[in-house]
């Protein structure tokens, strides 16, 4: 296994890589110390996709990001679509890999949507098996992430933090901490955020996602069509004052802004980085 | 009952409510004072038409754009109920759509719906198919004499060959450049078109007159250059088909279209 640097720290602040932002990244370097690719992307033959993510990686660290591993589907594991990201990983070396906490679809179907799992003991055996498999057939640990929900099951048995944890020891994986999915989640379902950051390991959080969310009636909805509001910026310093330094990056997937508007907020995200990081050494 | 509710179970009962609206899973699910189990369901079968109608305005802003956002919106929810998305990445899930329309009632009434969506289908396929260098001008112009009867050409992938009879690509272009579109205009015989991405990466397209047709048919269908020009003797006479046929094959290795030169001295 790989192990890689701990908690990924030394890669800084980053930003999600996207074909909005491609020429404005060369016209005058930003202030971004590295990208996150979402892979299906680049899950392509040639032409453009492949040209920008190759001249983006000759100049900085690139992390994968993808939404269609389906680790929690009953469905087999698409190996197909494994093999593509073996050869991705292959070609572009990227610092980790990471996906979701959910499934996709089952029966050859695929709803393209982070759907949540029951969190019962069944599901827990059934994702750390497919995790610890998709980790041999990658050679690598990979990175799982938390993922906004609008619903909970009343057959699960535990809780999101409970399941997470213990996913993490079972499978040997580790965590991109998603803080606006956590604060929608203990919105849409009424907990206390702080208790998920006190039950999962430090250690095991390699990257954070930031982004914003919108409002659906009292339900929040993960659409990273916002900047970060002020709650998961204060929540994402509580992240850090239990973790230390971990790779940040700021997530935007529509209404997207001039890169040098998601610079600014990544500039936030540093000084309030060094601002709690100072407070954790106090 | 719910507490045994295995986790295949679960996923099946979900994704029927959001492929079919199935109803019955609202007692798996906590509803509270926030929202009820019903309205948070309704979130995911709610986002996921969203979610894939959107893509599908992606692949084809032509199309929507012709029919306006309330018909392209039925199409859209007709042809997902037809053919699920069933590929990894989102990129896939349109390609059934220019066939659909061909058949579907009652889309397959309207001639144009399913060349517009060839055509933009075609130019998304260019758009990101597999590289392949370019064989330049001057590698065509260093070829020996001796050499040109027997030389084949290799095309590149990121190419498209097609026949429309309405005016689909100005229709595509307008999308991007014009403030309306143009109307639907028919020509009496099918046209031949060809799409393809040059070495900058740029996706182009031109219609092709019959000349370059029957001499780019030809040579992608594995013709020889003799054999070309045997062909193009039959349009342009004998002693005009060599020339033409190198000027054409000039002008596609300046299109980019040339990927690599056999000519079995090499």
């Amino acid at each position: 296994m790989n192990a890689g640097n701990a908690n990924g720290a030394g890669l800084g602040f980053g930003l999600g890589l996207r074909p909005e932002h491609y020429e404005a990244i060369f016209e005058q370097p930003p202030r971004v110390d590295w990208f996150e690719a979402l892979t299906e992307n680049y899950m392509v033959d040639g032409g453009r996709p492949l040209y920008w993510l190759e001249r983006v990686r000759s100049h900085y660290p690139i992390v994968f990001h993808g939404v269609s591993l389906s680790i929690g589907s009953t469905a087999p594991l698409d190996l197909e679509y494994l093999r593509q990201l073996k050869s991705l990983v292959q070609r572009f070396e990227p610092r980790w890999i990471s996906d979701h906490l959910c499934w996709t679809g089952v029966a050859g179907k695929n709803l393209h949507d982070l759907l949540p799992l029951p969190y019962t003991e069944e599901a827990l055996a059934h994702v750390a098996a497919r995790v610890r498999r998709v980790q041999d057939f990658l050679g690598r640990r990979i990175l799982i992430e938390n993922v906004s929900s609008y619903l909970e099951y009343r057959h699960s048995r535990l809780t999101e933090w409970e399941f997470l944890a213990a996913l993490c020891e079972r499978a040997d994986c580790e965590l991109l901490l998603d803080v606006n999915n956590l604060y929608v989640n203990s919105r849409n379902h009424g907990f206390d955020p702080l208790v998920f950051l006190d039950a999962i390991q430090p250690a095991r959080v390699r990257q954070i996602h930031l982004a914003g969310h919108s409002q659906d009636g009292e339900l929040l909805i993960d659409t990273h069509d916002h900047p970060v509001c002020d709650p998961v910026w204060t929540l994402y310093a509580e992240a850090l004052r239990r973790c230390g330094p971990v790779a940040t990056m700021i997530e935007r997937d529509d209404h997207i802004p001039p890169l040098a508007e998601l610079v600014a907020e990544l500039d936030r995200a540093r000084a309030l980085a060094a601002s709690a990081l100072r407070a954790r050494a106090a | 009952m719910i507490a045994e509710l295995s986790l295949a179970a679960t996923q099946q009962g979900l994704q029927r409510l959001v492929l079919e609206g199935a109803e019955g899973i609202e007692r798996w699910v906590r509803g509270d004072a926030r929202a009820d189990a019903a309205t948070r369901l309704a979130v995911y079968a709610r986002a996921y038409r969203l979610r894939l109608l959107e893509a599908l305005g992606k692949d084809y802003p032509a199309l929507a754009a012709y029919l306006g956002a309330e018909a392209f919106e039925g199409l859209g929810r007709a042809y997902l109920d037809a053919h699920p998305s069933d590929t990894p990445s989102l990129r896939w899930f349109g390609r059934r759509l220019p066939e659909f329309l061909r058949r579907a009632h009652p889309f397959a009434a309207r001639a144009e719906l399913s060349e517009i969506a060839q055509w933009e289908w075609m130019l998304g396929e260019v758009f990101d198919a597999p590289d392949a260098s370019c064989v330049s001008v001057d590698a065509l112009a260093a070829l020996p004499a001796a050499a040109w009867p027997a030389l084949r050409l290799a095309f590149v992938p990121a190419r498209r060959r097609l026949e429309l009879r309405c005016n689909a690509p100005a229709l595509c272009r307008a999308v991007q450049t014009q403030p309306a579109l143009p109307a639907l205009a028919w020509s009496r015989a099918p046209k031949p078109w060809l799409i393809w991405r040059d070495a900058q990466l740029e996706v182009r397209w031109r219609s092709l007159d019959p000349v370059e047709t029957i001499a780019l048919d030809a040579a992608c269908g594995g013709a020889c250059f003799a054999e070309v020009c045997a062909t193009l003797a039959e349009r342009v006479g004998e002693d005009a088909a060599p020339l033409t046929a190198a000027s054409l094959i000039k002008r596609w290795a300046t299109d980019g279209l040339i990927a690599d030169l056999d000519d079995e001295m090499s």
